[in-house]
């Protein structure tokens, strides 16, 4: 009879999540649903894959389409086809904004079903007039009662049925209304809400409401039979790459080998032996395509001069290394293929690929251009979707707008003492009872909205490519000036069997390579990829020993730089190690302190369980990277290699709710158990597997970035000028540019302010000079520094402000922030000079600046001597670049009056009184200006 | 600071970055990094009693006190006093400008009692300078 429910799914207008939708529905007693949500499909995934097998309810897939708040009609997919179709119907009104057409066009896969208020006058085969509780009182008035047949049942369910929960739900709903619309409560309109009674009903209550049309039932209950979906977890994933897969097949075979003789020139049996296991296992599961997709990326970045990094526990496989998608050695780290491809997993190894941040669009164009290409028009590559929920400070600030607080009001409940705590919990004081009922209303609503999905985001870095068009799955969208999106996230896609590609974005490639380039500027060739040299040079080493690594790449951090000294290594397997421990499952659970005593401490180490420290000798029986949770699990706790699998994955809160998490906890405790191991030592093992993996490395993950973190203190050892730059001109790292300038100037720089003659954008460096780029320059408008740069590249460097004014149609205060960060101080004027010259040589833009007939030069008038401070260069500096030139120190205030002492007792000295005191020693009470202590 | 370990110090230290991170019992405490006069990095820890008391106010120059900790061959200072100096006043505006709360103030008014308690729980008895008086930067 539920031919349109919705869930949370619906933004801003639905509350229940797909599950608690099923539940509801079970409750009633339903037997088939229609999920059909407001222009999204995001929810269908979930609710095929639970519907039928959780809740023994049929799943049928649709979409409800409407214009601003007024429903067209609801589209339902007869099958699978018809799914695709509603979501090609759907893609180009979220693609490009397209509006949808007012009578649904005539698709075979799918049935419409218009409000009786709306009713076109002559209905298609395929076509429904849904009757709602409402319409019951005119339809026997309208020539629709002539005509039942055409007529369907439309009881749509938004809310929970509990009574005691359902005024909750709806007064929610018209909150996330308000929030959706801008508004506030009483300003809303009543068309943009839903009915208070759309939930479940008993069958005897909706046999009573339709008494008078009975066959309105049956008809309803033909269409959800005609009507049903159902997806397979097999691997969707573009299936052939070349001409055939046979054609595939030898394509990897070939570059393999090819890659093995570059990679091991004299390859032993047993590389030989792993590179055909390798290929047998990606062959038998089907990953050839994927593999080939992931090579084909990087030859493309490859072929266009960009830098890569290749990780995910995908850097564990040697062909992956032969191929060029990674650059560690598999054999040397001696790293399982194993644990990421076998039978027991269904779902390819992660292949992380790491571009520049300025290049990354570029390879996605190249995905989305090559992938698409000759498809007849569909969409087989997609981004994927996030969902951005409800934290806890954002929907009080939503809920305090809806309900009309004052924005002082609303601070105070979301930031303040009672407001927001750290981690978005909220805090123990936001209950007090010392609110008032709208605060307190707020409060409570907000815990309602907490973790529901407020609107799509994108994924940081997957792409899906998929054998059929992506709209088979889910409609698409597109947000502003980006690339199609799917609906779902990627543990939706990962049900599905669509494997993502990850294709990431980050500034540590960015400043490796323009340190690379700065340095064959000057005439001299590096080899950056000469990773086995870098692991014997003695400088890195000795950065590395005394954490002098700030600048490079993931070791720069001060918990990083700590732990490098605390370790006291100072090689690359050093470097992979600690890149796995400073991750935040390791350093929580207590067990990096533990690895830090053992590493120290080799008496500590026997205080290991025997069996783990069995396991993991390498690492002091302390788990540290991803491989580490399945060797414990598979061991240990003797589960098989798929339940391992389960457990690692499961430490995303969403994941871990599944029931089939929830087996493996409790097979995991059984296990342990029947192997005899202490119940305490099962339980705190189990406590650390939870806290870690989610966030642990695949130790190939690792060292895929140590590599990276090599070629950078390569270049910050050798080249120290260079990569500083670099790095100071990617705007990346942990650090303000200021500490990278800082640690050139340590190196052996000067710093100098930027100078319209000799700075460029971003900052350059001339010989040892390293002069600041006017794009350093906070509140100089970009368009200015284009201005400035072209000119002077066109006709040659300024002679004066006046030329400048003369040359460049500058707004006048642009010029002042030029004179005061010291841009014109080639000029050999102080800067009150250059101001007063500025407010007397200045005038409005001309639109002309092609230059004069003549040149013109106006008498420099003659200014008194100003006095200039070299103190106050130091505040403009402050002001405009956001740090001083000088050091920090000479602008503190230690002057006389602020040493210590007068700085902690700043009170007046008024009276002194000698007391004796009990104990018969003597004591001085001094009275003070506006406290009394006591000596 | 090597020199120093199990010292009670006093240092300057030109704010880096400061972390702040919640301990198992949820009070909040930080981690900061610095340069000192000379140049070099110098990292901190705050406690939370010490973390809540003197928040730090933004980037500048700060003077801790407290003590230098060893712990696996690196060292920091565990806080026990942070206090953020004032820049020199702008020569162009006088004296008013740019000059800063002289502590950091706290957040609950508590800490004057405390840097009293402080001040008398550590002073020796006769004329030595309490320790917090005693310089030495490293």
């Amino acid at each position: 009879m539920y031919i349109n429910c919705h869930s949370w799914f619906s933004f801003k207008y639905g509350v229940m999540k797909p599950e608690t939708l099923l539940e509801e529905a079970q409750k009633a007693g339903v037997r088939a649903l229609a999920l059909t949500d407001i222009h999204c499909t995001a929810g269908i995934p979930d609710l095929v894959r639970l519907a039928e097998k959780d809740y023994g309810i049929k799943p049928i897939a649709g979409i409800e389409f409407r214009q601003g708040h007024r429903l067209l009609y609801i589209g339902l997919a007869k099958d699978n086809n018809g799914f695709q179709q509603l979501c090609e119907l759907l893609s180009p009104h979220l693609l490009d904004g397209e509006t949808l057409p007012e009578r649904a066009p005539e698709l075979s896969g799918a049935f419409f079903i218009y409000p009786f208020s709306a009713a076109p006058a002559q209905l298609r085969p395929n076509e429904r007039i849904g009757i709602k509780p409402s319409d019951l009182t005119r339809l026997p008035f309208s020539p629709w009662a002539k005509r039942t047949h055409e007529l369907v049942t439309l009881l749509p369910v938004t809310f929970r049925s509990n009574p005691g929960s359902s005024p909750g739900d709806f007064n929610t709903h018209r909150l996330l209304r308000t929030v959706a619309k801008n508004t506030v409560v009483s300003m809303l309109p009543s068309e943009e809400l839903a009915a208070p009674d759309e939930s479940f009903r008993t069958e005897e209550e909706v046999r009573r409401i339709y008494r008078d049309f009975p066959q309105l039932l049956d008809n309803t209950q033909r269409l959800l039979e005609a009507c049903s979906i159902a997806f397979d977890g097999k691997d969707k994933t573009q299936e052939v790459v070349g001409a055939s897969r046979a054609h595939d097949r030898e394509k990897l075979h070939r570059d393999t080998r090819e890659g093995l003789l570059y990679r091991y020139p004299n390859a032993t049996p047993k590389v030989l032996t792993r590179m055909e296991h390798e290929l047998d296992v990606i062959e038998r599961m089907g990953f050839i395509s994927y593999f080939l997709i992931n090579q084909d990326i990087v030859r493309f970045a490859r072929s266009k001069g960009f830098f890569h990094v290749g990780r995910g526990s995908g850097a564990n496989s040697l062909v992956a290394y032969c191929l060029g998608i990674t650059d560690v050695d598999p054999i040397e780290l001696d790293l399982y293929f194993e644990r990421f491809i076998n039978p027991a997993r269904r779902k390819p190894p992660d292949f992380d690929i790491d571009f520049s941040w300025k290049d990354r669009d570029e390879v996605y164009r190249y995905v989305f251009a090559k992938y698409n290409e000759g498809k007849g028009g569909y969409h087989h590559v997609a981004q994927i979707a996030t969902y951005t929920t409800f934290q806890w400070r954002g929907a009080i600030r939503e809920l305090g707008k809806a309900v009309g607080l004052p924005p002082e009001e609303i601070d105070a409940l979301s930031e303040g003492e009672r407001g927001y705590y750290a981690r978005g919990r909220p805090s123990a004081r936001a209950n007090s009872n010392d609110l008032d009922k709208v605060a307190q209303a707020v409060i409570r609503y907000g815990k309602h909205l907490l973790g529901m999905p407020h609107h799509l985001g994108i994924h940081a870095a997957g792409l899906l490519v998929s054998e059929r068009p992506i709209t088979c799955y889910t409609a698409l969208h597109r947000p502003p000036k980006g690339f199609p999106v799917t609906q779902f996230s990627m543990l939706e896609a990962e049900d599905l069997g669509l494997h993502k590609f990850d294709l990431l974005s980050q500034r540590g490639l960015g400043h490796i390579r323009d340190a690379v380039e700065l340095v064959e500027r000057n005439g001299e060739h590096i080899d950056i990829h000469d990773i086995p040299g870098f692991k014997q040079d003695p400088a890195i080493k000795e950065l590395i020993k005394v954490g002098n690594t700030i600048g490079c790449f993931y070791v720069e951090s001060p918990a990083m730089r700590m732990l490098l000294k605390k370790l006291k290594v100072d090689d690359y397997l050093g470097l992979v190690a600690a890149s796995s421990i400073i991750r935040p499952g390791v350093a929580e659970s207590g067990m990096m302190r533990e690895y830090l005593l053992r590493h120290n401490d080799p008496e500590r180490i026997k205080l290991a369980p025997p069996e783990l420290l069995r396991i993991m000798p390498e690492t002091y029986g302390v788990m540290v990277y991803q491989e580490d949770v399945l060797k414990v699990a598979h061991y240990y706790a003797g589960l098989d290699l798929e339940e391992a699998d389960t457990l690692r994955r499961g430490m995303t809160a969403r994941f871990r709710e599944r029931p089939e998490f929830k087996v493996v906890q409790e097979k995991y405790f059984a296990n342990c158990k029947a192997k005899g191991h202490p119940d305490a030592e099962a339980a705190e093992i189990w406590r650390q597997i939870e806290s870690f993996a989610s966030f642990s490395f695949a130790k190939g993950h690792s060292a895929s970035y140590a590599v990276e973190s090599y070629q950078s203190l390569y270049l910050k050892a050798h080249h120290p000028l260079e990569f500083l730059v670099g790095v100071a001109n990617n705007f990346g790292g942990f650090y303000h540019t200021e500490f990278y300038l800082h640690e050139a100037k340590r190196s052996g720089a000067t710093i100098e302010a930027p100078c319209i003659n000799t700075s460029e954008q971003l900052c350059s460096l001339q010989g040892k000079r390293i002069v600041l780029g006017l794009g350093n320059v906070k509140s100089l408008e970009t368009e200015t520094i284009q201005l400035i740069l072209h000119e002077r590249e066109q006709r040659g460097p300024f002679t004066d402000l006046q030329d400048l004014l003369k040359r460049v149609p500058l707004h006048v205060e642009q010029a002042r922030i030029l004179i005061r960060v010291g841009a014109l101080r080639f000029t050999g004027k102080s800067k009150p000079s250059l101001l007063w010259d500025l407010t007397l040589l200045h005038r409005p833009a001309r639109v002309n600046t092609d230059g004069d007939l003549f040149i013109t030069k106006v008498e420099e008038p003659k200014l008194p001597d100003l006095q200039h401070y070299p103190l106050a260069d130091a505040y403009d500096e402050l002001d405009l670049l956001g740090f001083p030139l000088c050091d920090p120190f000479s602008l503190a205030n230690t002057a006389p009056g602020l040493e210590p002492r007068a700085a902690l007792c700043h009170s007046q000295f008024v009276a002194q009184t000698p007391h004796t005191i009990l104990r018969g020693t003597c004591m001085r009470t001094w009275a003070s200006g506006w406290r009394c202590s006591a000596t | 600071m090597h020199a120093h370990v199990g010292q009670r110090v006093e240092m300057l230290g030109y704010m880096i970055h400061v972390k702040t991170t919640t301990t198992n019992s949820g009070s909040y405490m930080s981690f900061g990094s610095f340069i000192d006069t000379a140049g070099d990095f110098w990292d901190s820890t705050q406690f939370p009693s010490v973390a809540e008391r003197f928040p730090f106010r933004g980037r500048g120059v700060y003077r801790l006190s407290g003590y230098v900790e060893e712990e696996f061959g690196h060292v920091s200072l565990r806080t026990q006093f942070v206090e953020k100096l004032p820049w020199k006043p702008d020569p162009r505006y006088g004296e008013k400008y740019h000059t800063f709360p002289r502590c950091c103030r706290p957040l609950n008014g508590k800490a004057r009692g405390h840097r009293v308690a402080r001040v008398k729980r550590s002073s020796p008895q006769g004329g030595d300078p309490p320790p917090w008086a005693r310089t030495r930067p490293c």
